[in-house]
């Protein structure tokens, strides 16, 4: 089944975004801060990262940093979920290794696209990184 | 004149003396002539008696010879002897070399003679009658005759030649004395008749002047009746007297009567004299003018010293006293409207020493004029100014030019208040040939502006107020968007879960709908928010274009069908109609799809049952670039003139009305014009009401036309500046004088873009928002004055100011159509820098905090400062980034507790080349009495995170930026202020 780790420190969206995703047939597992968000990644090796990025702690961009600079979890797909709207939210999660980027709120169609797509990708990338 | 008129006289008497000197030379010498001529007249006679005495001696021998008688020998003897006299006295007469002859023929008669007598005596009568008929006696005597015929002869010719000569001088003599005479007669008649001429021409001109003095003189006899009156008397006579020669004083009016004869009679009487007395009359024939004389009287003496007349001079100072009057009564004007003003006024002489004070003046300095005469004024300046006030006076006195300047003074009751003074120099009316007169002095006027200096601060402050207001609300509604988004976020999720929870729920179709109901008017509601997040970004300049590569057609169809239910709610019909032509384009797809969805939903707003059209095709954009147009008609309930007027601005609908009938927040169409503005082009809208209305939106087909110079500008600008001053954009189409501008704003420390017309400028405009547009008129494709309304038209870069700078003398149009500053080619550099000295960016502020958050709220509050930021996550980052580029013109770094700030503010402070950094340490907790001072003398300020931010920061913000406008003085570090 493929684990998804949530970052969110928000306990509404945490909880809805969870159940939601559960229905969908994937396994969630919760983080509520940076820091704890890295760990379990560590921990927990999850197929896909939802990561907030104001966070508690450790911002998602630290949290995404650190995660990319570590090589054992430098090839965990990571969506960003910003409530940020300023300009160059978008580059500015890109550009901290993150592998897509949703704003909320949450259109959760397109939520489940995108976790689609990078698991594509991650596929892709693992074929590469196995057949190289 | 004088000279010859004296030398006639003299000339006349030498003249005179010549005259007598002649007549004496011609008797003297009349007189010698005749001595002469009767000396030579003797000697003819001697002669002649010398023959007479020759003819006795020979009638004696021839006597005695016949007769032998001795008595007759007594004629002989007595003629011998009268001979030898004669002789002798001819000798005397004449010269004795001219008688010598003769003297030698009448001794040789004279001895032949004795010897005939001789030859009687002893030979008797024979032989002396033969010795006288040898004829030897004969012989000599003719001889004797003849010499003394000679002689006389000669004398005679001398006498006549000397009878002559005395004629000849005489003659000549006379007519010289006679010249003489009448020379001086006629020289002397000359004297006499250019004296009687001189004297007649004195006495005519004494008579003119007398007669056309213009005071009235003249005089009357005894018996008081006017006997001459030069003109002028005579016409005082006639129109202010009522008097003319012959009448008497007896004939004046009664009052000028009284006024004048008493004392006419006294000089008469006395012999006294009276100057100067004032004389007031009203002339007989015109009884209600009053006129002012002034008389003098005086005795006129005759031969015998008694007083014979009475002479009187007259002026009419009527002229002069209304002169004076006038005079006077424009002095006390002037007075009155010095006094009136509400300035304090003075004037000075042209030296520039006060002479004069309103009472103004003097009630609000509390000083006398005495006090403060000359330059006593420097009592009540303020010593920092008066200076500066006084050298600038005198500068003026030099040159003669106005003089302004702008200076406290102190009341009387000690307290200060600011004047704005002004004095211009008062000429004397200029001679012929001066351009203006001499100056004599100066009149100035002080007018407090105090309360005006207070308004303006007051009013700057109150700008100051609402930018920052206009700021904080902009962060404010991007910030309460952001929070009404995440609760917002929960609805919508928990509803649509709840949807998709409830579908699978048997009998629970109720429920369903009414979920439904929820979660589209969270959605509905989110987008609202969406609509104000979106302004406040754009507003804030914060909203960035996304430009890709699309298919229009796939995009138009797209948003056609997501309209479709939208339609489908007032019973409208959609028509797409897309051009054939229609090629990809390179722009931001998801604010084209934004703008479209505004029009076709204010379209399906406002038309029931009626057709909405969407059409797109490719046409060619005002500088020949490819453009699309899409083109949203409806048939709808149009607009008026007037809301077609109000139409793009925020916040406002069609009217209120509107707002309330058709719900919305009135966003939706300011936001399309600014997407469409951001993506390079325009917007417009026909409508007529009942009619229907039509949007049309054109935007270039490839993003990259109108942002690329701008781009590759940035990219290749030149490492040379930094920039800190902030971005200019310069618009002129001539390379020369764009060049001279870019190089004198880079050394300004501008960072400086360029535009060659004004198409090109529009877009970089938007882009770069600089601090500042230098803008050409007279360019190719679109001129300065079209850039400059469509900038001012555009409410999000209406704030950036535009400095025209043009060889077009076109003020007034410039600062009407919204330019900042007009200045005018050759462009005049310390006055451009003045004007731009004014939208300097403070610079850039490094940033050292450790917490995202707390440094992503520095920054806010930073760049609404004006400051560029640059952040720096910890100590290394600062160090880094302080070795590299640029020093920023300030560090604002955390003093969190762990110390690791103080070590960098250490760190930095001991740099050589650092130091000169404003820092300003931001302490999160209370510091120790220990951390306070070893920040002392390092930081400028240390303000408190919590509670102080951000008044205090900004206050001290502002200090560092206003210290930085002035360089190249550095913010040096200050004693630091713990705040409790």
């Amino acid at each position: 089944m493929t684990k998804i780790l949530l970052v969110e420190d928000h306990e509404e969206l945490w909880d809805f975004l969870s159940r939601r995703l559960k229905r969908r047939g994937f396994e969630v597992a919760l983080a509520h801060d940076g820091q704890q968000g890295v760990e379990m990644v560590r921990a927990e090796r999850p197929d896909v990262v939802l990561l907030d990025m104001n966070l508690p702690v450790m911002d998602g961009w630290t949290a995404a940093r650190t995660l990319r600079a570590d090589p054992d979890t430098a090839r965990v797909p990571i969506i960003a979920l910003t409530a940020h709207a300023m300009a160059g939210d978008k580059a500015k999660a890109l550009e901290a290794g993150c592998d897509d980027y949703h704003p909320k709120p949450v259109d959760f169609s397109r939520l489940l696209s995108q976790i689609e797509e990078v698991l594509l990708g991650a596929e892709d990338k693992a074929a590469e990184a196995g057949s190289g | 004149m004088g000279a010859a008129r004296r030398a006639l006289p003299v000339a006349a008497g030498l003249l005179v003396l010549l005259a007598i000197l002649a007549v004496t030379w011609n008797v003297v010498a009349g007189g010698r002539a005749g001595a002469a001529i009767a000396a030579a007249n003797g000697t003819v006679l001697q002669a002649e008696a010398l023959l007479s005495a020759m003819k006795d001696v020979e009638t004696g021998q021839r006597g005695f010879i016949l007769t032998g008688r001795e008595d007759y020998l007594q004629p002989f003897n007595d003629g011998a002897a009268e001979a030898e006299r004669r002789l002798a006295a001819l000798e005397a007469a004449t010269q004795p070399a001219r008688v010598a002859e003769l003297r030698d023929l009448v001794r040789r008669g004279i001895a032949q003679a004795g010897r005939g007598v001789e030859v009687r005596r002893q030979e008797g009568p024979d032989a002396a009658a033969r010795l006288v008929a040898s004829g030897e006696g004969k012989a000599t005597m003719d001889a004797v005759r003849a010499e003394a015929e000679r002689l006389q002869s000669a004398q005679r010719g001398q006498i006549e030649a000397l009878e002559r000569r005395d004629r000849e001088r005489a003659t000549w003599l006379n007519l010289a004395a006679l010249l003489c005479v009448l020379a001086a007669c006629g020289l002397a008649a000359a004297t006499i008749l250019a004296r009687r001429r001189a004297e007649r021409g004195s006495r005519a001109l004494l008579e003119d002047v007398l007669e056309n003095a213009p005071v009235g003189l003249g005089f009357l006899d005894r018996s008081l009746r006017f006997r001459h009156a030069n003109r002028a008397l005579a016409k005082l006579g006639e129109h202010t007297l009522g008097v003319e020669v012959g009448s008497a004083v007896s004939d004046l009016s009664p009052d000028l009567k009284e006024q004048v004869e008493p004392r006419l009679r006294a000089v008469l009487a006395e012999g006294r004299s009276f100057a100067n007395l004032a004389v007031d009359t009203r002339p007989p024939d015109r009884p209600d003018e009053l006129r002012h004389l002034r008389m003098g009287f005086f005795p006129l003496h005759g031969e015998h010293g008694g007083v014979e007349g009475v002479g009187i001079a007259v002026t009419d100072t009527t002229l002069r006293r209304r002169a004076e009057l006038r005079l006077r009564q424009r002095e006390a004007q002037f007075r009155a409207v010095a006094e009136s003003i509400p300035q304090l006024a003075w004037m000075t002489d042209a030296e520039g020493g006060i002479t004069w004070y309103n009472k103004r003046w003097l009630d609000y300095t509390g000083k006398t004029l005495e006090e403060l005469r000359g330059w006593g004024w420097r009592q009540v300046h303020d010593p920092d100014h008066v200076e500066r006030v006084e050298e600038g006076f005198r500068r003026c006195l030099q040159t003669g030019e106005p003089w302004e300047d702008t200076f406290p003074l102190r009341g009387a009751d000690g307290g200060w208040r600011w004047f704005l003074s002004r004095a211009v120099p008062v000429r004397e009316e200029a001679e012929e040939g001066e351009a203006q007169g001499t100056v004599t002095g100066w009149f100035g006027t002080n007018t407090d502006v105090t309360d005006m200096r207070q308004a303006e601060e007051h009013l700057a402050e109150a700008k100051e107020a609402a930018e920052e207001a206009n700021r904080a609300k902009s962060q404010f509604i991007a910030n309460m968007s952001h929070e009404l988004r995440t609760p917002l976020s929960a609805v919508i999720g928990y509803s649509e879960m709840l949807e998709e929870e409830a579908a699978e729920i048997e009998g629970a179709d109720t429920m369903l709908e009414d979920l439904r109901k929820i979660h589209g008017n969270a959605r509905h509601l989110l987008s609202l928010i969406n609509d104000v997040l979106d302004l406040s970004k754009i507003e804030a300049g914060k909203m960035e274009v996304q430009a890709e590569d699309f298919d229009v057609s796939a995009l138009v169809r797209e948003v056609g069908d997501t309209v479709q239910a939208l339609m489908a709610r007032k019973s409208n019909m959609l028509e797409l109609d897309l051009a054939p032509d229609l090629d990809g384009m390179h722009s931001d797809p998801v604010k084209l799809r934004q703008c479209l969805f505004n029009l076709l939903g204010n379209a399906a707003k406002f038309t029931e049952n009626g057709r909405i059209a969407l059409a797109v095709r490719p046409v060619a954009g005002p500088d020949g670039g490819k453009q699309v147009e899409f083109r949203v008609s409806d048939t709808g309930i149009g607009m008026t003139e007037e809301q077609l007027g109000r139409l793009f601005h925020r916040f406002t609908q069609a009217d209120d009305s509107t707002t309330r009938r058709f719900g919305g927040t009135g966003l939706g169409l300011s936001i399309t014009k600014a997407f469409c503005t951001m993506l390079g082009g325009d917007i417009a809208v026909e409508s007529r009401p009942g009619q229907g209305t039509a949007f049309t939106i054109r935007l270039p087909a490839d993003f990259r036309d109108v942002a690329t110079p701008a781009e590759s500008v940035a990219e290749g600008a030149p490492a040379e500046e930094d920039g800190r001053a902030g971005t200019v954009l310069v618009v002129d189409d001539d390379e020369a004088s764009r060049d001279l501008l870019v190089r004198f704003l880079r050394r300004e420390g501008f960072a400086v873009r360029t535009a060659p017309h004004g198409a090109a400028a529009l877009p970089l405009v938007r882009t770069l928002r600089p601090a500042a547009v230098l803008l050409d008129v007279m360019m190719p494709h679109m001129d300065g004055w079209a850039v400059l309304s469509a900038l001012k038209a555009d409410p999000e870069l209406a704030d950036i100011p535009v400095i025209m700078v043009t060889f077009v003398q076109e003020k007034g149009l410039g600062f009407s159509l919204g330019a900042a500053d007009y200045l005018v080619k050759p462009v005049q550099w310390a006055r451009l820098k003045e004007v731009l000295d004014r939208y300097r960016s403070p610079g850039s502020a490094l940033v050292m905090e450790g917490d995202s958050e707390t440094r992503a709220e520095l920054r806010r509050l930073l760049e609404g400062e004006g400051w560029t930021v640059e952040e720096a996550a910890d100590r290394p980052a600062v160090l880094r980034r302080m070795g590299e580029g640029p020093l920023p013109g300030l560090v604002l770094a955390a003093v969190p507790a762990d110390g690791v700030g103080l070590e960098l503010i250490g760190e930095i402070r001991r740099h050589p080349e650092w130091r000169s950094v404003p820092l300003i340490a931001l302490a999160e907790n209370e510091l120790s009495p220990d951390e306070v001072e070893r920040l002392r003398g390092q930081v400028r300020r240390i303000v408190r995170s919590e509670d102080d931010l951000p008044d205090e920061l900004i206050a001290e913000l502002r200090r560092i930026a206003a210290g930085r406008a002035k360089p190249p003085a550095q913010a040096t570090p200050e004693a630091a202020t713990a705040t409790p």
